[in-house]
This record gives structure tokens, sequence and C-alpha cells, in this order.
């Protein structure tokens, strides 16, 4: 699975990045912690406000449950406590989306989370494992199953799934399933087998990410 | 001097609270110290779901076969009980014209060939979904809230991607309404004649229309997560829709005005409505075995430091190891103690057979095994076959 990836290219805000896969390209901002609004405010914990910004057009109800998802990522990997009484804004703008929008959303969810991760390492927010998202697919006909399918593939897929990994041990050990949102038709074999090779596939990302983020960070620091 | 230390001496007296004062305070502490006695706030078991109550096309206009409501607009309906939560889902439905027509109207049929070949392999586009608008009743007005959104917008994609509802069903097969020899109108249909006098050659009905279908789902005593019961009462719903026959009047079947602007000219339609039958209505034919049902799971670690202590050997200390916490899968969460407190969730579509639809697994929380995955995939089948017996009754 290639990627490409890049940090902190934006100024004015705390952490960025940009992450692309295939045909999808997504940035990321990432602001905090911050001052939040009265209503916002968590007591013990960091609030998190998360935007996901669509392609084309206005964000609709779409982006709101591409939000709901990521927010479900995000949060168990942030030491919340860390940060009480404060804010953290995450922003995704999609670039390409690289699928049909109006019937899939898997790849800029992966997407989407890969390029918060590494915004949020960018900004120093303290975290308390890493993780690494892919989308699969389930073709018809050979019933193969295809990590980060292209939209052709998706076309003729018969299900399709998101799949988000934590990870600790300098991304050698699984911790749990931060998410998998599945869609379509499947059975329970499919499903255990996407996650064994998922598995697999998303240990390779997260290496590839901490490479990444070794590349931009190593420079900064003196010898 | 005994009086002095009298006052540095500290007392600590435990607080007592009654069970639901402990429940509104400290919401965790109260779900633990239920779950140790092996029951949940609820009082149900770990594994027991809620008893559904359902009510099938009670509000339709279709209710009574031979005298349809014709001032009501409700295609299908249901209400669901569960709980103490009450789900109404009324379908309506319009009808739009097909844009794909459009190409047909240009005389060019070698493009409409290349329509659908482009589409051939494009599976989902085979499909249609409905529209929902979920309001959850909380006593006050707004705009909606994120989770109305969310909810609706996963109904949308959930019946989408469930391949329920093809596009087929959904075509208007229009009749046409002509004018008798005495001033009557009759209205005719081209698959309810026999002979086929009034086939699809001689109506020269060149443009295309299909029903969209809407969904407006209201939860009434929100007392946990609502999807799944929403899920629930819009399949119930959806099997029992009848959608409207529909007619246009034969002077208008084809017709076409010459116009000229400016030098121009160009030939348009002249605009004229698609009338719905007041009685007739045919069903809706949607795919059965795709008919799916939804449950949902929590997971949560046991804290063996909030575990209620067996008055009868109190003394005993139990060797607890922090390292190996003791996890239990909860069937179809309810109450504000369980949603606030269980952060791993799964929720499963699936239908009887065992063919799932849509599984999200969420781990903020206790680990997901696949043990517990396993064992949620499985009470969801039990729970599905449960529930698609219900729609006999």
């Amino acid at each position: 699975m290639s990627i490409q990836a890049e940090i902190g290219m934006l100024d004015h805000v705390d952490g960025s990045s940009q992450f692309i896969s295939q045909d999808t390209k997504i940035i990321c901002s990432v602001t905090g912690p911050i001052e939040p609004k009265a209503r916002q405010e968590l007591p013990t914990q960091l609030a998190l406000e998360i935007i996901v910004r669509p392609a084309k057009g206005v964000a609709t109800t779409r982006e709101k449950v591409l939000e709901d998802k990521l927010r479900a990522v995000l949060t168990p990997l942030i030491t919340r406590y860390c940060y009480p009484r404060q804010l953290c804004q995450i922003t995704c703008q999609i670039l390409e989306s690289g699928e049909d929008e109006s019937e899939f959303s898997l790849r800029e969810l992966s997407c989407c989370i890969n390029a918060a991760f590494l915004g949020l390492v960018d900004a120093g927010i303290a975290m308390n494992s890493m993780c690494a998202s892919i989308p699969i697919a389930i073709v018809k006909d050979s019933n193969e199953i295809i990590v980060n399918p292209t939209a052709e593939q998706l076309r003729i897929s018969l299900s399709v799934h998101t799949l988000a990994l934590e990870f600790v041990d300098g991304g050698k050990v699984v911790k749990n399933v931060l998410l998998l949102d599945s869609n379509g038709d499947f059975s329970e074999d499919q499903l255990f087998n996407l996650l064994e090779l998922g598995e697999k596939k998303c240990q390779e990302l997260v290496r590839r990410l901490r490479e990444i983020i070794q590349d931009n960070i190593s420079p900064r620091l003196v010898a | 001097m005994a009086e002095s230390t009298a006052l540095e001496t500290i007392e600590i007296h435990p607080i007592n609270f009654p069970p639901d004062v402990l429940a509104r305070i400290s919401p965790e502490l109260s779900l633990q110290r239920h779950l140790s006695l092996g029951i949940r706030p609820c009082l149900r078991k770990y594994e027991e779901f809620r008893d559904v109550i359902i009510e099938n096309n009670t509000l339709s206009r279709y209710v009574d076969t031979e005298n349809v409501d014709a001032k009501n607009n409700i295609l299908g309906s249901n209400v669901l009980k569960s709980g103490k939560t009450i789900v109404i889902t009324s379908i309506t439905g319009g009808i739009i014209e097909e844009n794909s027509a459009s190409i047909k109207d240009l005389d060019d049929f070698g493009e409409d060939e290349l329509l659908e070949v482009t589409k051939e392999d494009d599976i989902l586009a085979e499909y249609a979904s409905v529209y929902p608008v979920v309001e959850v009743e909380r006593g006050r007005v707004g705009a909606c809230t994120d989770e109305e959104m969310t909810i609706s917008q996963k109904l949308y994609d959930s019946i989408l991607h469930s391949r329920i509802l093809p596009k087929k069903a959904l075509k208007v097969k229009a009749g046409i309404r002509s004018v008798n020899e005495d001033g009557t109108f009759t209205v005719l249909y081209p698959d309810e004649l026999e002979n086929g006098a009034l086939n699809g050659t001689n109506l020269k009905m060149k443009r295309k229309w299909s029903y969209v279908l809407y969904a407006k789902i209201v939860v009434l005593s929100r007392t946990g997560p609502v999807f799944d019961l929403c899920w629930n009462s819009l399949m119930y719903a959806l099997q029992n829709v009848k959608l409207p026959r529909a007619f246009i009047d034969e002077r208008a079947s084809d017709l076409r005005m010459t116009i000229r602007t400016r030098g121009r000219s160009a030939t348009i339609r002249e605009t004229y409505e698609i009338i719905c039958d007041q009685t007739k209505s045919l069903p809706l034919m949607i795919n059965l075995q795709n008919i799916a049902f939804a449950s949902n799971y929590g997971v949560i670690e046991l804290d063996p430091e909030s575990q209620l202590q067996d008055p009868n050997n109190a003394e005993e200390e139990v060797d607890i190891d922090m390292d190996d916490l003791k996890s239990v899968l909860i069937a179809d969460l309810d109450t504000e103690a369980e949603e606030t407190s269980i952060h791993t969730t799964i929720s499963v579509i699936t239908t009887p057979a065992g063919n799932y639809k849509q599984l999200t697994l969420v781990g903020a929380g206790a680990k997901i095994t696949p043990e517990m995955i396993k064992r949620s995939l499985s009470l969801s089948k039990v729970r599905a076959d449960d529930l698609s017996t219900r729609l006999n009754k």
C-alpha cells in the first residue's frame, strides 16, 4: 500500500499534515490546546472539535457521520486528562475524495483518520498510542479481499470496510480495534479473514507512518 | 489530655446514598455495582434483550383496503415499542422524473445503451434508498442534533448498501386517463389490460418517473442508543408500503410544441401533471431476502474495586490481578448509565440467515476480542430471526 504523507506544511496552526493514498487526498490541521467556548468545556478532559469538509459543496449529514466516526477513533487515542478545560480543533479538508461520494465514504474516512493522527503528532498533543487505518473491499465473483481499493474496484464490491487499529510498543503490538465499519453483504468467515489481513496491512502502514514522523523530526533534533 | 486526643482524631463516616441517587451522582460506579451482582441497572441479565412490541400499518392510508383515506399521505407505517422507548415510522412518497429519460428524448438511443453499459458494473447504482428524517423528542425545539443527523445518514447508507430497495421497484408504471364519449373519465393501466390493447408503443410515453420514499421517524422517551430501534422500525414499515398508482392525461402523452426565440427554434413539451390514483395501489416489491434486523452490544471491563462484597465472608481478602480484567458483553444497551460508561460498542445488522449487512465496532474502552465479536454475531442472528417472525403476527 503506497501512501504519501507530509507533516507541518501549514504555518498558522499548531499541527498539520497531508495524506495521499491513490486518488484520495486529505489535508488536516490541528489547533490546540486552546481556550474552549463555555459550552464545549469539559471539567476534567480535553474537548475535541472535529470538522470534516467535503471536496465539493458544503458539509452535509454525510460529513457529520464522518466526523462522528473520526471522533470515535481519536477520542481514545489522545491523553485527554492532560488538558482539562481545554479544546483541540481538528479540521480535515478533503481535497480529492477518490471515490463516488454518493455511494461510499470509506476511502475518505480512513485517510482522514491517518491524516488527523499525523496532525496530532505534529501539534505535540499527548497521545496514548498510535493508530493506522485502511479501507478494504470484497469484490464480487472472486470474493477477493482488496486492501486500499480503487474507485473502480469499489464499484464492483459486495462489501466495503474501514478498519482502524490501535498500536502500542513502537507499532508492534495491536492493542485494540478502534473502528471497524462494514457495509454491504458479508459472512462471518469473510469478516475474520479481512480482520487478519487488515491487521498485517495496518502494521505495515503504522511502520510507514513512524518513518514519516521520524524523517520529519530528526532534522530538528540537535545532535 | 484525654480531651485533646479526642479532638485530634478524625472520624470518617462512610456516606450512604440510596441506589437511585448513586446512579445520578456516579453512573459508572452504580453500573459496576449492578454488574457485580450479575444484573444491569435496568434489571436485565447481561445478554438479555428488551422485548419489542410492534404495530404495523395502523397509520397508513391503506389501513382499510375497501375505503382508502385520500387525505392521509402515509404509504406505510410502523410503531415500535421497546422498553420505555417508542419509535413511530411513517413513510411518505413523491414522484420524480428520471434524468436518464431525457437522453432518450433526444432520440439518440446509442447514448442510452452506452449508459446501460457503464452502469453494468456499478452494483449499487441499481439500488435506491429511503430518505429518512429522525427526530428524537427531548421536549425542546431547535435545530436537529448531531445524533439525529448521524442516525438519519446511517439509515440512508445502510439501506443503500443492504440492497433492499431495487430502483426497478420504484419505477412508475403510469396509466393514462382518457375521456369517454359520454364525458366520463376512465383510467387505463398498461399492466391491467389483459389483451394488451394499450401497450407501451400505443402509449408513446417517453418520459419516465420513479417514486421516492421519505421516512419520518419520531423517537419518544429516548432512554439509550436508538439507531437499532429506528432501523428495525423502518424495516417493518418498508415491508408494508403500498405505492399509489399514477396516471397522466391522454392528451399529454405525446405533446410537442415548437417555439421560436430570437430566431432559434426548439421543441419543448407541454408541462403536464402526473396524478396519483385515489384508491388503487401496488405493494412495494423489496428484496425480502435482504431484510435485516439490527441489534447493539457493549463490552465493559468489570472493575474489581467496585465489586459488592458478600456480607457473609466480608473478611476474605481476594488477591486482585489488575492486569487480568474480566470483560463482559452487554446486549441491547439502555439507560443513561450504560450509554455513558460503556465506550466499546458493537452494532450489527444481519438477516436471519446470517448474511451480515452492517457491522460497526468502536473500541474506545474495553478490548474487543474475536470471541466477543463471534458471540455478538451469533446473538444478532437469533435476535434477527425472532424479530423477523413478528411481522406475520
